[in-house]
């Protein structure tokens, strides 16, 4: 039977989640779903049935409503924008592929652009959710710099996954799968800390920390790294970092 | 939750997540409130909240109750599935 310190750990994770909801909806509701959660926690181990999955189920739950409530949150022309600025991303290589236009690539063995279905979906879902995140990251606080370091952030991010996916930033393909590990740092250290300037001012210079080691790997085991272009991105999640501080140093203008 | 489960046979499952969004946004339209009556101290729990309908609630649900009703009225009239409506209207 799971122990009251599992449960604890189980109550305390499920209280970091919730902290994903709006501001509004989390003065309201985080408390009472918490010993919702705790409580049904605690009725399933006394019952002896499966907790695991009880909390896999949970997590789910929340994750869906916080994607609701956000959305919900998110001013409706917002969401237009990025979906207007997805479609107009996306029509370039189709009215490229309609017209012919685009260098040949023996290589590839293709005339120029040509993107199949999986492609455009892709880069929509990559476009679109950047944008949502963009749009999420920027309502934590109305200061010039936090939008300005949400902006590169997401905007580095959606570059380093695009480029990856298109040609690689390493000649071993295998590679590149430690930038995963660099999204990774970026992503779950600004999620833990809700876009708070200060959390995310070191969740940023975490990703560089990670993206230059990643590079310094690369080199090391003769991966073929681009390191200019691996500069660029450290330098971009720096950039981030010092306009996260800044806006942490500034008096708060949270919303 | 644990009601919605038991009279839908299973069929309804939420998480708080789901109960809580409900709620919010039927709080927001105006469908039910919090209420100060609580019941019988025995069944109590003070960490509670108790939510009533209001009467713009009660008068969407009527109209929702009315649009299931008629949406299976034709549906069984035009005989769509012959099993489903064994028992209906």
């Amino acid at each position: 039977m799971p122990s009251d310190r599992a449960l604890g750990r189980y109550r305390r994770w499920y209280e970091r989640l919730l902290r994903l909801y709006p501001r509004p909806f989390r003065q309201r509701f985080a408390e009472p779903m918490a010993q919702t959660f705790n409580d049904l926690a605690r009725e399933r181990r006394g019952a002896n049935r499966d907790l695991v999955g009880f909390v896999a189920w949970a997590f789910v739950d929340a994750t869906a409503g916080i994607i609701r409530e956000n959305l919900t949150q998110m001013q409706t022309t917002a969401i237009l924008r990025w979906v207007l600025i997805t479609a107009a991303v996306l029509a370039v290589p189709a009215l490229a592929m309609v017209f012919n236009v685009g260098v040949p690539d023996p290589g590839s063995g293709t005339d120029g652009v040509n993107w199949g279905p999986m492609d455009f979906a892709m880069i929509g879902v990559l476009v679109l959710g950047s944008g949502l995140l963009y749009e999420y990251a920027a309502t934590r606080s109305r200061s010039v710099a936090h939008r300005a370091a949400a902006g590169i952030a997401v905007a580095a991010g959606l570059f380093l996954v695009w480029i990856n996916l298109a040609v690689g930033m390493m000649d071993v393909e295998p590679g590149n799968l430690m930038y995963v590990v660099v999204l990774l740092v970026a992503l779950v250290g600004t999620a833990i800390g809700r876009f708070e300037p200060r959390e995310a001012s070191t969740a940023m210079f975490a990703a560089a920390g990670a993206h230059a080691v990643v590079a310094v790997l690369a080199l090391v085991g003769g991966l073929g790294p681009i390191l200019p272009a691996d500069a660029f991105f450290v330098a971009a999640w720096v950039a981030s970092a010092l306009l996260f501080r800044r806006t942490g140093v500034e008096p708060s203008l949270s919303t | 939750m644990k009601q919605a489960e038991r009279e839908s046979q299973g069929k309804v499952k939420m998480g708080p997540g789901t109960l809580y969004g409900s709620i919010g946004r039927m709080l927001d339209a105006g469908l039910i409130r919090e209420s100060d009556t609580r019941p019988d101290p025995d069944l109590d729990d003070e960490r509670r909240i108790y939510y009533a309908i209001t009467g713009a609630g009660r008068r969407a649900l009527e109209v929702e109750l009315e649009r299931y009703r008629e949406v299976v009225a034709v549906a069984a009239d035009k005989k769509l599935a012959r099993n489903a409506f064994a028992d209906a209207v």
